[in-house]
């Protein structure tokens, strides 16, 4: 899968929040995309998927060539793109279990789960991501703790087995301990037919899994990409160093405005 | 005689109207002598009073006025004389596989009951009232006993109702069905209860006794639907009494077509340290307005009072709870989860009365609705009345939409957006779908996701 945006410009509520977003990714890599808060990642990535409150005044996105704009969400989703929240809904009255099996039946449409072994697999990757099996009969994220949360959108990203990922701040909150057993989700599926773009505030998470790409965003732009060593340039120089490079008079004029 | 050669005319009530020919139709009715006498006493009551009007608070959002009581005819043939007599045959018949015991009414008439041999032998007695007199000799203990209870429950019930509707309904009422399970007796499996209706302007009114002795206990499911099109009313009312110790398990799924009218008055009676859990789904008809008194009447006695309901359409809901603590140390606890959509209205009003005898009450209800368009209305209306200290009781209600982040979250698990809708407005209901028996389960889900719109 191939993903491309090209100079993509999208408003919230009148606001310009993305301001020209040009990226090229693809699966079998992984991308981070690191920038100081409000900079418009989690806007990019509702963008990316379809969010309805986004409107796109500009640009493309294209998967395999294919414009999905017009795209409804779930339609996006059944391309075999996904989206790890940053801070994700409660669904009261639906379990885990139910949730998850009709995403895999509409994930692997065709496909017999049981022949499958999908309870198999759900509860071997509850106990690689060090998940209690009861989750399974919970309401979908009702009363999780914040790490529970993060686990829980890890475990559907295993089960549903995204070609492309796009994971918000998935790593912020996180103990070192669930950090890493989120980083093992992540490592566990990479490999030539999942690809990811890890958006992170830190570098943390980046030392547990290595990015190919990183680019950084600020106010709405993306401002420079480069490989892994970029990550330690921004944490030895801080955001700091962003607004310095990057803050260009245009963002000036503009804010002026 | 074959139900092929019975002679209608003798019996037929067809046409009578239910208002106007009140008396003539009650001699078509046959019944011992307590019920002939009830039937007239509710009749007197019937005459000397109104029509509830929305000057009263309890039909304050639910307006007679425009109903032409008049113009409703009672059943043709729902008198136990006409009705077909499988009765003997039946009790020979076992039961579906994992029921205790189910009967089958259609429009009145008794069309099967079957019992578990055992139960019976144990002294359940379970059916229409009238196939149960004929089964069960007067001098076995089980059927006086039975007899006594339902006598007074069903008097009780006359002599403390307190509205027009009630008493028509006591005035009209033919066979009643019941189930009386003697002390000690403990069941497991559910007895069914099914009741489907037709007709064109018809009113028919069910009744159901449900007695538990001492410490027995019994799981009922009762199902209301209409067999065809055409606009039936019911005037529907029940009494469930529990016995000290007993435990009822108790739910009615009413999915009557969407012309229909329900009313209804049901009581429920709790003695010491007995527990009732009831819940009432009205998942269908045009125009309903329910009443669940629970009364908790020895100390220690436990209710569980839960609810589920659905107006589309231009549908009208008006149920009403209360909770009614009259020993000390009892408790209750109900959970009313109502949807609304398109032109639908929907009102809930729940109320928890504690006697001045009623110390150590713990009692509490919420109320959620979730509304799903613009012209759609839901009212939720808790309130307290208490008459004694050292209580402790408390209510809340919640009335919402669906978050569009819920919507968006599932699409991006491939949901459609229709899908994911009927997912959420199930979800919503779901906490109480859990309690009611798994035979039920698929079924309430299957209604509700059939009566969520497609859009918002
Ligand atoms: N739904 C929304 N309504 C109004 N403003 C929004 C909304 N979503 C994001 N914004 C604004 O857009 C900017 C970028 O936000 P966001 O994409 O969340 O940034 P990041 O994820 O990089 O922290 C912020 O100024 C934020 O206040
Ligand atoms: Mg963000």
């Amino acid at each position: 899968m191939k993903i491309e945006i090209r100079g993509l410009r999208a408003t919230v509520e009148g606001t310009e929040i993305l301001k020209g977003i040009d990226l090229s990714m693809n699966t079998g890599e992984i991308h981070a995309l690191m920038g100081p808060n409000g900079s418009g990642k989690s806007t990019l990535s509702n963008v990316i998927l379809g969010h309805p409150a986004y409107e796109v005044t500009g640009g493309e996105i294209l998967v395999d060539g294919e414009n999905v704009l017009d795209l409804e969400v779930d339609e996006r989703a059944r391309l075999g793109l996904f989206l790890a929240f940053q801070y994700p809904v409660e669904i009261p009255g639906v379990t885990v279990g139910r949730f998850l099996k009709r995403a895999a039946e509409i994930r692997f449409e065709g496909e017999d789960l049981r022949a499958k072994g999908f309870i198999k697999e759900l509860r071997g990757n509850m106990d690689f991501l060090e998940m209690d099996q009861q989750f399974i009969n919970r309401y979908l994220n009702e009363g999780f703790s914040g790490g529970e949360k993060k686990r829980m959108e890890i475990l559907q990203m295993l089960m549903l087995k995204p070609r492309f990922a796009v994971m918000d701040e998935t790593d912020s909150g996180l103990d070192i301990d669930a950090l890493k057993v989120v980083a093992k989700g992540v490592n566990h599926l990479r490999g030539p037919d999942f690809g990811a773009l890890i958006i992170t505030h830190y570098q943390r998470i980046l030392q547990h899994v290595t990015p190919d790409y990183v680019h950084v965003m600020y106010q709405g732009r993306v401002v420079t990409s480069g490989d892994e060593q970029l990550a330690h340039t921004l944490e030895a120089h801080g955001y700091d160093w962003v607004r310095e490079q990057f803050g260009s008079p245009r963002d000036a004029i503009e804010e002026a405005r | 005689m074959s139900p092929a050669t019975r002679t209608m005319d003798e019996t037929t009530t067809s046409g009578m109207a239910a208002v106007e020919q009140l008396e003539e139709y009650q001699r078509t009715l046959s019944g011992p002598q307590w019920l002939v006498d009830l039937r007239a006493v509710a009749r007197a009551k019937f005459h000397a009073s109104e029509w509830p009007t929305t000057s009263e608070e309890e039909w304050r959002r639910t307006n007679l006025s425009p109903f032409e009581f008049d113009l409703y005819t009672v059943p043709s043939s729902c008198t136990e004389a006409d009705s077909p007599s499988p009765v003997v045959a039946s009790h020979e018949t076992p039961p579906p596989e994992g029921t205790a015991g189910r009967i089958d009414v259609v429009s009145g008439a008794v069309q099967n009951v079957r019992v578990r041999e055992d139960l019976r032998d144990a002294g359940v007695v379970f059916g229409d009232l009238a196939s149960c007199l004929r089964e069960f000799p007067q001098e076995e203990p089980a059927a006086s006993a039975m007899v006594g209870a339902v006598r007074s429950a069903m008097e009780r019930s006359l002599a403390i109702a307190d509205n027009r509707l009630e008493y028509w309904h006591f005035a009209m009422v033919a066979n009643p069905i019941v189930l009386y399970v003697p002390a000690g007796v403990r069941i497991d499996e559910t007895f069914e209860i099914a009741l489907a209706f037709s007709g064109e302007e018809v009113v028919y009114a069910p009744h159901l006794v449900v007695v538990l002795g001492k410490e027995a206990s019994a799981t009922v499911v009762r199902r209301v639907s209409s067999t065809e099109d055409g606009e039936v009313m019911l005037v529907d009312a029940s009494e469930l009494v529990v016995g000290d110790g007993a435990r009822l398990h108790y739910t009615d799924l009413m999915q009557m077509n969407e012309e229909a009218l329900v009313f209804r008055n049901d009581r429920g009676n709790v003695g010491r340290d007995g527990h009732v859990h009831r819940t009432e789904a009205a998942l269908g008809a045009d125009f309903v307005k329910t009443r669940y008194v629970s009364e908790l009447t020895g100390p220690g006695a436990d209710a569980v009072l839960n609810g589920l309901y659905f107006a589309r359409s231009e549908q009208h809901m008006d149920v009403r709870t209360v909770q009614q603590h009259r020993a000390d140390h009892t408790t209750s606890r109900a959970h009313y989860r109502g949807a609304v959509s398109e032109e639908g209205h929907t009102v809930y009003q729940g109320l928890i009365q504690v006697d001045a005898t009623a110390r150590g009450t713990d009692a509490y209800l919420t109320n959620k609705n979730l509304v799903l368009g613009e012209s759609a209305r839901a009212d939720s209306i808790p309130s307290l009345n208490i008459q004694t200290d050292d209580v402790r009781c408390s209510h809340g209600s919640t009335t919402g939409k669906i978050d569009p982040g819920q919507i968006f979250y599932l699409g991006t698990r491939g949901y459609s957006r229709a899908e994911a809708l009927r997912m959420l407005v199930e979800g919503h209901f779901e906490d109480l779908i859990r309690q009611t028996p798994e035979s039920i389960q698929e079924e309430l889900r299957a209604l509700i996701i059939a009566r969520t719109p497609a859009e918002l």
